[in-house]
C-alpha cells in the first residue's frame, strides 16, 4: 500500500518537473516565434531606444537645470539648434522636458501594471483555484467594479483623494484590477483541472504553493500579452488624466500635463503640443506591437 | 428566454446597489466644503453653516446614504447645490449631446471599423490590408484628447473647415465623432478582420469555393454574415462603454454633455451631480450591456440553448 | 444562414434604433438652441442689428441678487435687475440714479434716504413700489455673497410710499457703491413670495426690473434675455440677447475670430496674439479688480519666522512673474490695494529683488533644505504664478513642495483654513474700496475665520489703523492711513502683492456703446449695432 503511494507521488513529481521543463522551452519556442514577426521586433527595438532613453536621460540632461528651470526671457520660441523642440511658456526646452517625460509616463505606466496584476492575480487565482462561494463572492465584487466606466472611476477616485502621483497610480490600479482580475481567474480555471496540477495535489502540495509554483507560471503567458497592451493603454491613460488636470504635478514633465499646459497656448503657438504627443503615440504603438507579437507568438492556431 | 431576461435584470440589482454604495463612498471622502465653495471666498462662517444645514449636509454617512438611495429609488437624485435644480434634470440636460457623440462615434467606428476590416481581411497581404494594419496600429496608440487637439489645429484652425466646438449643427459631431471613435474603431477592425479570417479559412468556406461559387458572393453571402455576429457583440459593449467614455473627448470640445458636467460638478464639489451622472451613466452602461447579451443569445443558437436548458 | 444573417441586421438595427431614441429624448430641446443660434451668424453688415450674441465661459449659480459670487453672474444680473443707484457705463466711481430718483445722507453720515422713482415696472407687468425695494434689499442682505456687506446694515425702513431708509451701523464711505453692486438688485415681492410657496426655483425664473427680461437658462448651453420694452430708463435698441456658454476660453476666441458672437469676456492670455490678429474683433482690457498676492502660514511652521519670510520677499522676481504667470498682461502692482480703487497710491516701492540678500538670510537663519509646503488651486490664474514662484524659491535655495489642488478642494484646505506654508491668490474687492480690498485679510479680528485672515497676520497697530480707515470720511486721511498699513505689512512680510490681470474683453467692432468696466457689470442697453 505504502509502496504504490510512494511510487504514484514519484510520478506526481515528474509530472510537474516536466511541466516546468516544458515551460523553459516554452519560453525560446516563444521567443523563436516572436522573433518572425518583424513587426513585433521593430517594436520591441523602438520600445528598448525609448526605455534606454528614458534610464538613461539623467546622463545627458539635468532634472534641475534642463527640466524645471525656467528662463522666462526665452519663453515661447520655436524649433530652433538650440531648442530642438522649441520652448514652453516657461522658457524651458522641449526636448529636455519630453525626454525626462519618457521616464515619467514609462515608470509611472509599469508601476500601474505591475500594482494592478499584483492585485488581480491575488483575487484572480483565489477566485479561480478556490471557486464556490469565495469565487462567487469575488466576482460579483468585481462585476461590480466593471460597471463603472474605466476612465470615471479613475476620475472621481484622483478627483477625491487628490492630485499626486501616488493617487493616480492607485486610482488606474484599483480601475485595472477587475480587467486582470477576470483573465487570472479564467486562465486559473482552465488550468486547474490538468494532469500536473492533479499530480502536484497529490504531492501534498497545498493550495497557495500550487498556485504560485505550478499555476500562475502557466498561466503567465496571457498575463504577459495582457500587461504589455495594458501598459501602452496606462501611458495613455495617465497622460489623458494629467491633461484633464487630474493627474501628475508640475513641474514634474508628464506628457499629458506638458499637452495640459500647451493646450492653452495651442493656437498662437502650435508646436507647443507636436512633440509631447507624438512621444506618447511612438511608445503606446511599440507597447502594441510587443504585445500583438507575445499574443501570436503564443497563440498555437497561428504557429504554423 | 423570458425566464433569462427577468434574471439578468434581477441580477443587475445587486450590482448596481453595489455600484451606488461604491460611488457615494467615494465621493463622500471628497474634502472640501459644498456650502462654502457655493458661497465664494466673500461668505461669512455663518452664512457658509446656514446653508450646509439647509443642504442637508449633516448626520452620518449611513444616514445620508440611505437618505440619498432612497430619493433615487423614487427617481429622486437630490438637488444640485450649484443650481438648486433637480440632479435629473440637470442629467438629462445634457444627455443629448453625450447620446449624439456616442452614437456618432458608434456609427463611425462600426461602419469604417466593418469596411475596413473586411476589406483587410479579403486582401490579406495586401497594400490595402497593410495600410488598414498600420492605421489600426495608429489608432489604437493615439490618446483621444492629443487626437482632439490635432485635428482642432488642421481641420478648424488652420483651414477652418469644421467648428471646433458646439452642438448646434449636426456638423458639429464630425470632430468629436472622430475623436471619441478613434480607439474603438481600431477594435472594430481588428475584430472584424480576426473574425473574418477566421471564418474564410473555416471548412465550410472552403467548400464553397471548392464548390465553385465566386469569390464575391463566398465573402459576402457566406462568410461575412458568420464573421458578424462577435463584431455585433463588440459595437454593444462599444456603445455600453462610449457612453461613458465621451468625458476627455467632451473636454476637449467643450461639448455640454455628461461628461463636462461631471468634471464641472466635481470642481465644484458638486456631489449629488456627480454622483447622479455616475448612477445614470452605469445604469445605462449595464442595460446596454444586457440588451447586447440578449440580443446575441438570440442570434446565436448556442447560447441560446444553453440558457433554454438552465 | 439567411436567417441569422437577417437577424444579425435586425440586431444591429435594432440597437442603432435604440440610441438614435436615446438621442431623439433630448432633441426637442436641441433643436429649439439651434434655431436661436442660427440667426445671429451673419457677420459683416451688422448696423442695426438688434441680436445680441455673447460668449461666457463660466456659469453662474443663480441669476436671483444676493448669492451669485461670479462676474459673469453679474453681468446677467444687472442687465435684469436695477438697482437703486447705477454705475454710469464705463465709469466705476460716477453713480447715477437708478430704482431710486435721488438720495440723501443724514448728518452723521450714517443714515440714506432714496426716493424711489414712481412708475418702474416689474418683467410681468406689476408695479414697483417702496415695499419691494425694503423686501429685496432685506433679502439681498442675507444672500450669502453680501454676507459682509450686509454687516455694514443697521436697518432697511419704509418711511412713506416713496422713501425708502437705509442705516448703517456706522458712517460707511463707500456705501453707495455697495448699493450699487447687482447683488443688491431690486425684485417684486410679490413675485418672490408666490415662487417660495409654489417651489419654482427662483435661482432660474427672473422677475426684475431692469432692462431686459430673462426668458430661458439651458444649462450648459445658453441664457436667452429680451428687451423690457416697459423699461424705466426707455426700451433698450437691442432687442434679444442670446449668452451662449463654452466651457473653453480659446474655443470662445476662435468663436469670435469666426464672427460666430459679438462678445466675449475673459479672453485667455495666451489666446492674445492669435485674437490680436483676427480682424473684425478688438481685445478691449479690462482691468480685473482683484490683485495677486502671495501669503504665508505665520502660526506655525517655516514662516513663523519673519526672516523666513523677508528671504521670501527678496527671491521674487515681479516681472517674471507677471510674464510668466499672466504672460505680461496687465501690469505688476506690488501695492495691496487695487490699482482701479479707491486707496490706491503710486509711488510706493515693495522690498528689491535680491537673491543674494534671500540666500544670506536663509543662511542665517541656518535653513537646513527641509521641504516648504506650496498648495495653489489649478486655475491657470493662480497655477501659473506659482509655478514661476515656485522656482524663483528654489533657486533662492528654498525646497518648495509645489502641490496643484483642484480648485474646490484648494479653497477649503487652503483659502478657508490655510493649511499650507504659503499660497498665492487674489484679493477680491467686492466694492472699489480699499477696504473692501484688504481688511478681512490683515485685521486681527478676522484671525482664524475662514476664508478670512487664516494666516494669523496682523497686529494692535494695523488694526487701529485699519479701523480708523474703515471709519474715516476723509479721503486724504484714509489714503495716508492705508498707506501705513502697507509699509507695516511689507516690513513684516504678511502679504507680497504681485500684480492685477485683465479681464479682457473681445468685442465685435461693429459694436457701439461698448466701456470696459473693472467689474464687468455690463448693461447691454447701453450697446447697439
Amino acid at each position: 500500500m505504502s509502496d504504490i503511494l510512494n511510487t504514484s507521488m514519484s510520478d506526481a513529481e515528474r509530472a510537474a518537473r516536466r511541466a516546468k521543463f516544458k515551460k523553459k522551452s516554452e519560453i525560446v519556442t516563444i521567443w523563436h516565434q516572436f522573433r518572425k514577426n518583424k513587426l513585433a521586433v521593430f517594436g520591441l527595438i523602438v520600445f528598448m531606444i525609448m526605455l534606454i532613453l528614458a534610464i538613461t536621460a539623467p546622463l545627458h540632461i539635468s532634472y534641475e537645470a534642463d527640466v524645471v528651470e525656467q528662463h522666462i526671457s526665452e519663453r515661447l520660441q520655436g524649433p530652433s539648434a538650440a531648442h530642438l523642440f522649441g520652448t514652453d511658456a516657461y522658457g524651458r526646452d522641449i526636448f529636455a522636458r519630453v525626454l525626462w517625460g519618457a521616464r515619467v509616463s514609462m515608470f509611472t505606466g509599469l508601476a500601474v501594471i505591475v500594482i494592478a496584476l499584483a492585485g488581480g492575480i491575488a483575487l484572480g487565482a483565489t477566485a479561480g483555484y478556490l471557486g464556490g462561494k469565495i469565487d462567487n463572492l469575488i466576482m460579483r465584487f468585481i462585476d461590480i467594479f466593471l460597471a463603472i466606466p474605466f476612465t470615471l472611476l479613475a476620475i472621481s477616485i484622483v478627483a477625491t483623494l487628490g492630485n499626486s502621483i501616488r493617487n493616480l497610480l492607485l486610482a488606474l490600479s484599483v480601475a485595472l484590477i477587475p480587467k486582470f482580475t477576470r483573465i487570472i481567474r479564467s486562465s486559473v480555471i482552465s488550468l486547474k483541472g490538468q494532469e500536473f496540477i492533479e499530480a502536484a495535489k497529490l504531492c501534498g502540495a497545498n493550495g497557495p504553493i500550487i498556485v504560485i509554483k505550478h499555476i500562475i507560471p502557466n498561466a503567465l503567458g496571457p498575463i504577459i500579452v495582457e500587461g504589455t497592451l495594458a501598459v501602452a493603454r496606462t501611458i495613455m491613460d495617465i497622460a489623458s488624466l494629467s491633461f484633464i488636470g487630474c493627474g501628475i504635478q508640475p513641474p514634474n514633465p508628464e506628457w499629458g500635463s506638458m499637452l495640459s499646459d500647451a493646450k492653452a497656448y495651442m493656437i498662437s503657438y502650435p508646436y507647443l503640443v507636436y512633440a509631447p504627443g507624438i512621444a506618447i503615440v511612438i511608445t503606446a504603438a511599440a507597447l502594441t506591437l510587443i504585445g500583438d507579437g507575445l499574443r501570436d507568438a503564443l497563440d498555437p492556431k497561428l504557429r504554423n | 428566454m423570458l425566464k433569462m431576461v427577468v434574471r439578468r435584470l434581477l441580477m443587475l440589482i445587486p450590482v448596481l446597489l453595489g455600484v451606488s454604495i461604491i460611488l457615494y463612498s467615494i465621493m463622500s471622502l471628497t474634502p472640501g466644503d459644498a456650502a462654502s465653495l457655493m458661497l465664494g471666498n466673500a461668505a461669512t462662517p455663518e452664512a457658509v453653516a446656514k446653508l450646509r444645514a439647509e443642504l442637508g449636509l449633516d448626520g452620518g454617512f449611513i444616514e445620508r446614504y440611505v437618505r440619498w438611495l432612497g430619493g433615487v429609488l423614487t427617481g429622486d437624485f437630490g438637488i444640485s447645490y450649484k443650481t438648486r435644480n433637480p440632479v435629473f434634470t440637470e442629467v438629462f440636460a445634457r444627455f443629448p449631446n453625450t447620446c449624439k457623440l456616442a452614437f456618432t462615434a458608434i456609427a463611425i467606428s462600426s461602419i469604417f471599423g466593418i469596411l475596413f476590416g473586411v476589406l483587410s481581411a479579403v486582401k490579406q497581404y495586401s497594400i490595402a490590408d497593410n495600410i488598414v494594419v498600420a492605421l489600426t496600429l495608429l489608432l489604437s496608440s493615439v490618446p483621444d484628447f492629443w487626437l482632439g487637439l490635432m485635428l482642432i489645429l488642421i481641420v478648424s484652425v488652420k483651414y477652418g473647415l469644421l467648428p471646433m466646438s458646439g452642438v448646434d449643427h449636426w456638423y458639429s459631431f464630425v470632430l468629436p465623432g472622430i475623436t471619441a471613435a478613434a480607439g474603438y474603431l481600431a477594435n472594430t477592425i481588428r475584430m472584424t478582420r480576426t473574425s473574418m479570417l477566421d471564418v474564410i479559412r473555416s471548412d465550410y468556406i472552403r467548400t464553397a469555393r471548392a464548390k465553385g461559387c465566386p469569390e464575391r458572393t463566398v465573402v459576402f453571402q457566406h462568410a461575412l454574415r458568420n464573421a458578424l455576429l462577435p463584431v455585433v457583440t463588440l459595437i454593444g459593449v462599444n456603445m455600453g462603454w462610449q457612453l461613458g467614455g465621451t468625458v476627455i473627448t467632451e473636454q476637449v470640445y467643450a461639448i455640454p454633455g455628461i461628461g463636462t458636467l461631471m468634471i464641472q460638478s466635481i470642481r465644484q464639489k458638486d456631489t449629488p451631480v456627480v454622483l447622479g451622472a455616475l448612477v445614470f451613466i452605469a445604469l445605462l452602461s449595464s442595460l446596454i450591456n444586457l440588451a447586447t447579451d440578449i440580443l446575441y443569445a438570440y442570434i446565436d443558437p448556442r447560447i441560446k440553448s444553453q440558457y433554454a436548458k438552465g | 444562414m439567411k436567417k441569422s444573417l437577417q437577424k444579425a441586421f435586425a440586431v444591429t438595427l435594432s440597437a442603432t434604433l435604440a440610441v438614435t431614441m436615446l438621442a431623439g429624448c433630448g432633441g426637442s430641446g436641441s433643436t429649439s438652441s439651434s434655431s436661436g443660434s442660427s440667426s445671429g451668424t451673419e457677420s459683416s453688415a451688422d448696423a442695426g442689428k438688434t441680436d445680441l450674441k455673447v460668449i461666457y465661459t463660466a456659469e453662474p449659480t443663480s441669476l436671483l441678487p444676493g448669492a451669485e459670487a461670479q462676474s459673469n453672474g453679474h453681468m446677467i444680473q444687472c442687465n435684469i435687475y436695477d438697482t437703486l443707484v447705477l454705475e454710469t457705463n464705463g465709469d466705476r466711481t460716477k453713480l447715477v440714479p437708478g430704482i431710486a430718483e435721488s438720495w440723501e445722507y443724514s448728518e452723521d453720515g450714517t443714515t440714506l434716504t432714496f426716493t424711489i422713482r414712481q412708475g418702474v415696472k416689474f418683467h410681468d407687468g406689476t408695479e414697483l413700489t417702496a415695499d419691494d425695494v425694503v423686501f429685496s434689499l432685506k433679502k439681498d442682505a442675507e444672500g450669502a455673497y453680501n454676507a459682509s456687506a450686509a454687516e455694514l446694515i443697521e436697518s432697511i425702513e419704509k418711511i412713506d410710499d416713496t422713501h425708502v431708509a437705509v442705516k448703517t451701523k456706522y458712517a460707511y464711505k463707500p456705501f453707495l457703491e455697495v448699493l450699487a453692486m447687482p447683488s443688491f438688485g431690486i425684485y417684486s415681492q410679490a413675485w418672490y413670495e408666490k415662487c417660495e410657496a409654489d417651489g419654482t426655483n427662483t435661482a432660474r425664473s427672473e422677475n426684475g426690473c431692469g432692462p431686459y427680461k430673462f426668458v430661458e437658462w439651458q444649462a450648459g448651453d445658453y441664457i436667452k434675455l429680451e428687451a423690457f420694452e416697459d423699461y424705466w430708463g426707455g426700451a433698450p435698441t437691442i432687442k434679444t440677447v442670446t449668452l451662449k456658454y463654452m466651457a473653453d476660453a480659446t474655443t470662445a476666441s476662435l468663436s469670435m475670430e469666426r464672427g460666430d458672437a459679438d462678445f466675449f469676456l475673459g479672453l485667455n492670455t495666451s489666446d492674445r496674439e492669435h485674437v490680436a490678429a483676427a480682424k473684425g474683433v478688438t481685445i478691449q482690457d479690462v482691468p480685473s479688480n482683484g490683485t495677486h498676492y502671495l501669503t504665508f502660514q505665520t502660526k506655525d511652521g517655516f514662516f513663523a519666522n519673519k526672516d523666513a519670510r523677508k528671504a521670501v520677499q527678496y527671491s521674487l522676481n515681479r516681472e517674471e512673474i507677471f510674464e510668466g504667470g499672466l504672460d505680461g498682461i496687465g501690469q505688476v502692482s506690488p501695492y495691496m490695494v487695487n490699482p482701479a480703487h479707491f486707496g490706491y497710491v503710486e509711488d510706493w516701492e515693495p522690498t528689491p529683488y535680491d537673491v543674494d540678500q534671500a540666500k544670506s538670510i536663509l543662511d542665517g537663519m541656518g535653513y537646513d533644505g527641509s521641504a516648504i509646503t506650496y498648495k495653489a488651486a489649478n486655475d491657470s490664474w493662480y497655477q501659473k504664478p506659482a509655478q514661476v514662484i515656485t522656482e524663483q524659491l528654489r533657486k533662492a535655495g528654498m525646497n518648495v513642495d509645489l502641490q496643484i489642488m483642484e480648485r474646490g478642494a484648494w479653497e477649503d484646505d487652503v483659502d478657508a483654513k490655510g493649511n499650507s506654508d504659503m499660497w498665492n491668490y487674489m484679493t477680491w474687492g467686492q466694492f472699489p474700496d480699499a477696504d473692501a480690498d484688504i481688511y478681512m485679510y490683515l485685521h486681527t479680528s478676522m484671525q482664524g475665520i475662514d476664508y478670512a485672515n487664516v494666516g494669523y497676520v496682523g497686529n494692535e497697530e494695523t488694526d487701529a489703523l485699519l479701523d480708523k480707515a474703515r471709519y474715516s470720511v476723509d479721503d486724504d486721511e484714509r489714503l495716508e492711513l492705508y498707506r501705513q498699513v502697507a509699509d507695516i505689512c511689507e516690513e513684516e512680510g504678511w502679504y507680497l502683492f504681485l500684480m492685477t490681470g485683465s479681464n479682457a474683453a473681445v468685442v465685435s467692432d461693429s459694436l457701439k456703446g461698448f466701456e470696459p468696466h473693472a467689474a464687468v457689470f455690463y448693461r447691454f442697453n447701453n450697446w447697439s449695432f
